[in-house]
């Protein structure tokens, strides 16, 4: 067993935020993620050089300069380290480098991300087709593009970034088809108000999006995906003000791939695991832990932030891990209180700001209620399973209205993933069918291990709860 | 027709269900969250004759699993049941020796069994450790999908005109003035019926204890991993020797022994442990560990297989090790404690409830409808611990 001060779960923006401030302070920092090297999806580092990389925005940049502060930090940082169980007393069992730890801290931090949300349709699981972010690291870490002519789709503002990538490791995009109107840009409004980085961006994405020839069209929906090994075409169609397509308006276009995303939902296993309150909020992307001001969870001693806590960017995220970097200072006893109630008066109207935007995308760009019809009775919902919408919808039909009993009388939610794909799809199927709120689906339980981990490093390991 | 109600949508409870609702009574089964969403679906799904040290235990469990068999062919729902077979490993020549006299024993009350030399284990099982020195192959054992067993019952109740009622959590029981248990209570209210049938599982006890009715159960808390896929790794369900000891210990200390299963889907179900710890459900970190290490000493292959998820049931434990299924005895005072009366007891399967629920549904319907004991509930009648 390790003991550490602060364990920083994620090195995204958010982490690298909180890791860095608190190391500052004197904290002793242990920071821990899955991916090869810090950064996060965000930051990931480019395995191509050249045309694959665009000019950094203001927030990469800070988050860069992190990256810089970590390196000579003495912060322990953990790359390709999995937490796999967290208990309320902040026990973290840890695999990395083939091997097993037990790690006790006197603070966590959880920045574990978000997310992509999907919608089944009828063709979602050929090769071929791939969430946004999928592409978009094809594209960071090694140059490639998903396709030769490839159809962005789902909604929000990350398919303008997919698209632009894409075009810039030689894709054809062939379109980015939106599932909000138009109008919905403009019901972001006042909301864009200070957010110019992100306006900037959008700006830039626009005149790049102009200037590859690409359309972006609005109220359409890749409605199904066709082809015998792999996609071949899409079928997108109008759509009508529930979300639902409309008979005759279909057209097809030949692509030999198709990314989608319908925006992004926090990782709350952890949380889960160790016995935070969460709360369903969709302002903030879904299903979050419950945080105060100084993004503490119910739990002592544990802290909640960036994408996980509330789906607001990276720029939002680091602001947060600031803080909460300067909280773990003070709960260590390394600052006095007011440093930590001075920042967050001072950060006040900055996070006011990031959550009404947030809130807004967050709740502007979702998969409209009309899709979950897509899936025809023989569309497989739960990947890992294999388990079809049919099954599902007569299941629910029957009485059945929470995930975690849904779970029961299907496969739904077993396999790898352990329900993190079919997660939100199911808990909406329930909600529409059954016509009740979706808080009330619930979220599916968690048991250890949060991800696989190998079970000769669990045989080989030691706990210091380990019976004889 | 008597109006029944059963207390349990578990394994118990629905082929209570079944076999009372395919005699003509008239059943609602409550509940309290959703079906099998206690130790029905925290287990494996085992179908054991060969770990029955007891004849009355034997004879229970040859009748379950015939009835299983059965049950495989009428009901409309697929639920994975396949008669697999089974093998108890030895590790040493000693444990052989051993794991043959019971083999032998068993085979005087009808079980087959097999003796396996370490060349005719491997041949079975060729991922197993190369170092064992054999096994019993019990070829009549079988397996199902605990949780879609439970389902495809309750579904088969209820197209015989069984009702489920989900989210209704029984808070206690009802007696009339004579002590005739007359009704279940709710939070929505009471739920009268002829009989009430008991299949709580671990959580009868506390039912039972609103009239001061003491049961003998106990919750015996038992892990399970679940592996990434790995089909054709194992191709029989393979049991540690020490699992039936381990199962008829009293010891209050945690026993660890090996159960490995194959499910339909390809990933393997590993167990397993007992240990009391009161009715805290949470994984411990430790336990799975040490089904790990017993998992990769005996299928060293697994070592680069993945864990994909862990859970923990409830088994209710009894002092004897067999079940509580008859009548509770609460009747007009000095009435004999078998004497059909209001409650039925079905309960204290511990780890076998998914082998026992068709004979202990069978056993529930048959007593409530004749009124007369049928000749194999002897052994398990609850009046061996309620009458003094």
């Amino acid at each position: 067993m390790t003991r550490t001060e602060l364990a920083v779960i994620g090195a995204g923006p958010a982490g690298l935020a909180a890791a860095t401030t608190a190391a500052a302070h004197g904290v002793q920092v242990t920071l821990i993620d899955e991916l090869p090297a810090p950064g996060g999806q965000y930051l990931a580092p480019a395995g191509a050089p050249g045309r694959a990389h665009a000019p950094l925005s203001a927030a990469e940049r800070r988050g860069q300069a992190l990256l810089d502060v970590l390196t000579g930090s003495g912060i322990d940082v953990r790359a390709e380290t999995i937490v796999w169980n967290m208990a309320a007393d902040r026990r973290l069992q840890l695999y990395g480098a083939g091997q097993m730890e037990e790690l006790v801290a006197q603070v966590v931090i959880l920045a574990c991300g978000a997310r992509e949300v999907s919608v089944p349709f009828p063709g979602w699981t050929l090769p071929g087709v791939m969430t946004a972010g999928a592409a978009q690291l094809l594209a960071k870490r090694h140059g490639l593009a998903a396709g030769k002519r490839v159809l962005v789709a789902g909604s929000g503002p990350l398919l303008l970034p997919t698209a632009e990538r894409l075009a810039r490791v030689g894709a054809t995009v062939v379109a980015i088809v939106e599932s909000a109107p138009m109008t919905a840009w403009m019901r972001l409004g006042t909301t864009m108000w200070g957010h110019w980085d992100r306006v900037r961006e959008g700006i830039h994405y626009g005149w790049a999006l102009l200037r590859a020839g690409i359309p972006y069209r609005f109220g359409r929906a890749v409605t199904a995906a066709r082809g015998h090994d792999r996609i071949e075409s899409a079928t997108i169609a109008r759509l009508d003000a529930a979300g639902r397509p409309i008979p005759g308006s279909e057209t097809a276009v030949d692509v030999d791939a198709l990314c989608v995303s319908f925006g992004l939902t926090p990782n709350v296993e952890l949380a889960q695991l160790a016995g935070c309150e969460l709360v369903y909020e969709p302002q903030r992307g879904g299903w979050t832990p419950v945080v105060g001001g100084c993004c503490q969870t119910s739990l002592a001693g544990v802290l909640a932030i960036g994408d996980m806590g509330a789906v607001e960017g990276a720029a939002a995220g680091m602001l947060e891990g600031r803080l909460a970097g300067l909280q773990a200072a003070h709960l260590v006893g390394r600052l006095p209180v007011t440093a930590v109630t001075e920042a967050i008066t001072k950060d006040a109207a900055a996070r006011r700001r990031y959550h009404r935007f947030g809130a807004a995308l967050n709740t502007i760009f979702v998969p409209p209620d009309g899709l979950f019809s897509l899936a025809a009775d023989d569309t497989i919902v739960c990947r890992c399973e294999e388990v079809t919408a049919g099954e599902v919808r007569r299941v629910i039909a029957g009485g059945v209205t929470e995930l975690d009993s849904l779970k029961q009388w299907t496969r739904v939610g077993q396999g790898p993933c352990q329900g993190r794909t079919c997660g939100p799809i199911l808990a909406q199927m329930i909600a529409q069918q059954a016509g009740r709120p979706i808080a009330e689906s619930g979220v599916f339980h968690v048991r250890p291990p949060a991800k696989p981990v190998p079970l000769a490093a669990l045989a080989a390991s030691r706990g210091e709860r380990d019976v004889a | 027709m008597p109006d029944v109600v059963v207390v349990g949508g578990g394994i118990i409870g629905a082929a209570c269900a079944y076999y009372l609702s395919g005699a003509g009574a008239s059943v609602r089964v409550l509940e309290r969250r959703w079906v099998a969403n206690g130790t029905s679906r925290a287990c494996d799904g085992l179908i054991l004759v060969s770990d029955k040290p007891s004849p009355a235990e034997s004879i229970l469990a040859q009748t379950s699993a015939h009835l299983w068999a059965e049950l495989a062919d009428t009901l409309d729902q697929d639920f994975e049941y396949v008669r697999s077979g089974a093998i108890v490993l030895a590790e040493t020549a000693e444990e052989l020796a051993e794991a043959g006299r019971k083999a032998a024993r068993l085979q005087q009350s009808g079980i087959r069994a097999e003796v396996l030399h370490a060349a005719g284990l491997h041949a079975l099982e060729p991922n197993l450790a190369p170092d064992l020195a054999g096994g019993i192959y019990y070829p009549d054992e079988a397996q199902v999908d605990a949780r879609l067993a439970t389902v495809a019952l309750l579904q088969a109740a209820r197209r015989q005109g069984a009702v489920l009622q989900e989210g209704v959590e029984v808070t206690g029981l009802r007696q009339a003035a004579d002590g005739r248990v007359v009704a279940v209570t709710t939070q929505a209210g009471d739920v009268a019926g002829d009989v009430i049938v008991l299949a709580a599982g671990v959580w009868s006890e506390q039912i039972a204890a609103t009239i001061g009715l003491a049961l003998p159960v106990r919750p015996r808390k038992g892990h399970i991993l679940v592996t990434g896929r790995v089909p054709g790794l194992i191709r029989h369900p393979l049991l540690e020797g020490s699992y039936s000891a381990s199962v008829h210990t009293a010891a209050e200390e945690t026993q660890v022994a090996l159960v490995a299963e194959m499910t339909a889907g390809g990933t393997l179900l590993l167990g397993s442990s007992r240990e009391f710890a009161g009715f805290d459900r949470s994984v411990s970190e430790a336990i799975i560990r040490a089904i790990a290490a017993r998992a990769v000493r005996f299928l060293p292959a697994l070592a680069r297989t993945s864990v994909i998820r862990s859970y923990a049931g409830l088994r209710p434990w009894t002092p004897d090790h067999l079940p509580l299924i008859g009548p509770a005895g609460l009747g007009p005072a000095g009435g004999p404690a078998d004497l059909p009366t209001g409650l039925f007891l079905a309960t204290g399967h511990e780890g076998a409830g998914i082998g026992l629920a068709p004979v202990t549904g069978q056993i529930v319907a048959d007593w409530i409808m004749s009124g007369q004991m049928p000749a194999l509930a002897e052994s398990v009648r609850p009046g061996r611990f309620l009458e003094n």
